[in-house]
């Protein structure tokens, strides 16, 4: 891919993911309780990480969407962005192999939101994969 | 890809710098938040999980509240089973609940064959005195169902709550 392209990627991902990671944070910066309950919903933590979990996860969603936007501090951000899609992906993937019918908690903390499954862990890759683009071409908007 | 010293050095620093200023900011904004969830060692007693989990021939299934049978019908996911007599069925349940008398279960056979396997199957029946709904999501569950729950509080508790009851003078849905 010649560096005019990639250029181009880096700045549609830069806003893209920034987008998709502060849409999400929204609704569960404003109802930590609510996210707490979704979390809980995939057995995996006990509660004082759970607790811990819902009050900061958020934030920092919102703080690597915040950086991207900026231009600032990109490469921290775009490497959360991997590490927090990479921890959605082993709980959404966990959770189907153990049955579990709950929602995902991904974009709103309503239990009727979207359940967790085989297209909110496709969508999880491919933040995932864009994030790892992000990470390794960042220097490259110039 | 170039994972080099250099590369990442400053990315960690970055992202351990965006880690604390989260943790600050997050623990602070819930602190003040009506909605926050309280940060200690043990969960709060009204804090619990509402999962539904498959479930295997022999294990108990699940009970289920008004609350998450709202949850659950509201997404389609949830057939009511109202397992007390067909006279007590005609004479008022639960809004868009078909019935299977656990007393008369093997005159109902085609109709436990018919069911569904991808909604849960909320069996019911008055309330807590009242074992038919345990007996029938057990019978349900050893059938091979995995998606099996019990309403326990029942419809005396569903009239309380809700008062929305079909009776023999209203059309069944």
């Amino acid at each position: 891919m010649n560096d005019r392209l990639i250029k181009i990627a880096v700045y549609l991902l830069r806003f893209g993911l920034a987008a998709v990671f502060i849409y999400a944070s929204v609704e569960k910066i404003q109802d930590p309780a609510g996210f707490a309950a979704a979390i809980d919903n995939y057995r995996m933590l006990p509660y004082p990480l759970i607790a811990l979990m819902a009050a900061v996860l958020p934030w920092l969603e919102f703080a690597c969407g915040v950086a991207l936007l900026l231009g600032r501090w990109q490469a921290g951000a775009a490497l959360l962005m991997i590490i927090m899609n990479g921890v959605f992906i082993i709980a959404i993937a966990t959770a189907m192999a153990r049955g579990l019918d709950i929602s995902c908690g991904c974009f709103t903390t309503s239990a009727a939101g979207a359940r967790v499954g085989a297209q909110k862990l496709l969508e999880d890759v491919g933040l995932l994969l864009g994030a790892l683009f992000l990470y390794t071409n960042h220097t490259k908007t110039g | 890809m170039r994972f080099t010293c250099t590369h990442y050095k400053p990315a960690v620093r970055q992202a351990v710098y965006l880690v604390l200023f989260s943790a600050l900011i997050g623990i602070l904004a819930n602190a003040v938040n009506p909605r926050g969830i309280s940060i200690r060692l043990y969960a709060p007693e009204q804090f619990g999980s509402e999962t539904l989990a498959d479930i295997q021939p022999g294990q108990k299934p699940p009970l289920v509240d008004t609350r998450q049978i709202h949850q659950l019908l509201d997404r389609k996911a949830a057939l009511l089973i109202d397992a007390r007599s067909a006279e007590e069925f005609a004479s008022g349940h639960m809004p868009a609940a078909i019935n299977i008398p656990y007393e008369d279960l093997f005159n109902h056979l085609d109709v436990i064959n018919g069911l569904p396997h991808q909604p849960w199957l909320i069996c019911y029946c008055d309330g807590p005195p009242c074992d038919l709904s345990h007996l029938l999501a057990a019978e349900l569950v050893n059938m091979g169902f995995a998606r099996v729950a019990v309403y326990e509080a029942g419809l005396d508790a569903w009239k309380k709550n809700e008062s929305v009851v079909v009776g023999k003078d209203k059309s069944h849905e």
